[in-house]
């Protein structure tokens, strides 16, 4: 499902916090929302999910126009950076109420795909932060919505645990075909999971691209990327190619490099062409990348 | 001072006043018996009437800002710290020129300005508590406001209800001035009968009234909690029996 802000603005009282806002994301994208904190990122996140009125403008979900439509009836679903599970019921009952009951998953698959497998009987206090965190993105997911709102999901978690959950979040997303929207503050973060960014300060977007691109112009994101840095010749692998979600073909990984946390391979196709791609994921078989640009 | 001492020292406290309280023979004061039907009645009444306004209330003042807001907050907090026997007074005079007077309705009315500041207080903190942003998870996942309310907000919200019913029940059985400047001595409540048995010479009597006093709010309580308990049940399992 494609999403279009249109021309959106917000005012409280008398004070503009988002100024003529134009955002689009196609359809299974993650679009990364980045900026400095009291930018408007959080503020147009829930306006998108309906938590908060337009003052201006509108906001279509595919073909049609939610602007005044309320939250739940938006097929919207937001992860914030607490978990809020609801500790009057287990893991399961908290994924049970995310559900409408036609879905293709059931509990004990979801909690087997983020890793909870056997904890449906377990209250939220017998869970670890990441855990939590994971048993909210199952709620999240488990009603198979077309619009996921990622609210800084993983402020609250360490670094180690913050990796983890973003490659799961990405790889889940996929599956289902869920269109993304991530608001942070973190350059790392957006470069790991967005195929676009868009830069906002002071309530306007003041840039937009894909992430390595913006990496090497936008003061945001500081030094920028390096990818002449360390690269190491690597072995012939399967890899899937994002955004053509289908296509999987065997390439030809010829450099390799680390930067914010995220590896970049240069790679080399049959037909000769060759691509600089970017994934949050161990070296493997299969593993999925992102193609961040096309090499001369 | 390690933890066993304190609990001590407060129980202590707390049980000392009781000692010798309950009556060697305990026989139905027919008087007191006769008021408990209209006392249920208001203690029902003022505490549902506390639940709705305190509900509203304390969610706008716990997440809302503006002048607005304020102004509600210093009006509802007021009982506080006027004397409530001063408002009172001026409602009795409103009451009269309305018919109120002397109703079981005026009575009820004027119940509420001693419990809701208190009860609007506590919703507040609850809702504090729980956070805004709980409360957003609430409206994304239940479309439906009575089911979010009997799913998730309700049991979310359970030591505030409990807190509440158990304050108002407490307060509006101790009301002896409202109850009797506004009701005339025609709405007759337990503590109309009980206070002239205090300052009487019928000890017995006396003793009984003060069983009904902390039977009543007891009794209550315990039967919230149960009703709560099941509340959960019926929640967790309704949501096992739903389909996946």
């Amino acid at each position: 499902m494609d999403v279009r802000i249109n021309k959106v603005t917000k005012r409280f009282g008398k004070t503009t916090v988002l100024q003529d806002i134009e955002l689009t994301i196609a359809s299974g994208q993650c679009v990364a929302l980045v900026g400095p904190s009291g930018s408007g990122k959080t503020t147009l996140l829930r306006l998108i999910a309906g938590l908060e009125k337009v003052s201006d403008g509108t906001i279509h979900f595919g073909t049609k126009d939610v602007t005044k439509r309320v939250p739940n009836k938006r097929g919207v679903t937001m992860l914030f950076q607490r978990p809020l599970l609801f500790p009057h019921l287990n893991v399961g009952q908290n994924i049970r109420l995310g559900m409408k009951g036609n879905e293709e998953h059931g509990v004990a698959k979801w909690l087997e795909r983020v890793g909870l497998a056997g904890r449906e009987a377990d209250f939220v206090h017998q869970l670890s932060g990441g855990e939590q965190q994971r048993a909210s993105l199952a709620r999240a997911l488990a009603g198979e919505p077309d619009f996921l709102l990622l609210d800084e999901p993983f402020s609250s978690l360490d670094l180690p645990r913050r990796r983890e959950l973003r490659t799961l979040i990405r790889r889940l997303t996929e599956q289902q075909g869920v269109t993304t929207l991530l608001v942070t503050h973190d350059r790392e973060e957006a470069m790991a999971m967005a195929d676009y960014v868009y830069v906002m300060q002071a309530g306007r977007i003041i840039e937009q691209g894909r992430p390595v691109a913006l990496s090497e112009a936008s003061p945001f994101f500081g030094d920028g990327l390096e990818l002449g840095g360390t690269w190491q010749p690597l072995s012939e692998i399967e890899l899937v190619l994002r955004p053509t979600n289908q296509v999987s073909e065997r390439v030809t990984i010829t450099k390799e490099l680390i930067q914010y946390g995220v590896r970049f391979y240069e790679i080399e196709r049959a037909s000769g062409e060759r691509l600089v791609v970017q994934t949050t994921e161990r070296f493997a078989e299969a593993m999925t990348v992102y193609v961040v640009r096309k090499e001369a | 001072m390690n933890r066993r001492l304190v609990t001590i020292c407060i129980t202590g406290f707390i049980i000392a006043p009781l000692v010798g309280i309950f009556p060697e023979t305990f026989t139905l004061n027919p008087r007191i018996v006769e008021t408990l039907g209209t006392t249920l009645l208001m203690i029902v009444a003022v505490t549902a009437l506390n639940h709705l306004i305190g509900y509203a209330a304390g969610k706008a003042i716990a997440f809302q800002t503006g002048r607005f807001i304020q102004i509600a907050e210093l009006l509802i907090s007021l009982p506080l710290f006027l004397p409530v026997l001063l408002l009172s007074f001026g409602l009795y005079l409103t009451w009269i020129r309305l018919g109120l007077a002397d109703q079981f309705l005026g009575v009820l009315l004027v119940l509420l300005l001693p419990t809701l500041p208190y009860t609007v207080r506590l919703y507040t903190n609850g809702f504090q508590a729980l956070g805004e942003q709980l409360l957003e998870q609430t409206v994304l996942v239940e479309a439906n406001r009575w089911k979010r309310f009997f799913f998730l907000v309700g049991p979310l919200l359970r030591p505030t209800l409990q807190s509440v019913t158990l304050l108002v029940t407490v307060i509006t059985l101790s009301q002896y001035a409202l109850v009797v400047l506004i009701g005339g001595g025609v709405v007759r409540m337990l503590a109309l009968e009980v206070f002239p048995l205090y300052s009487g010479n019928a000890a017995d009597a006396a003793k009984e009234a003060t069983i009904w006093l902390i039977g009543l709010p007891l009794v209550i309580h315990v039967g919230q909690v149960g009703f709560f308990s099941l509340w959960i049940r019926i929640v967790r399992r309704l949501l096992d029996g739903r389909k996946n």
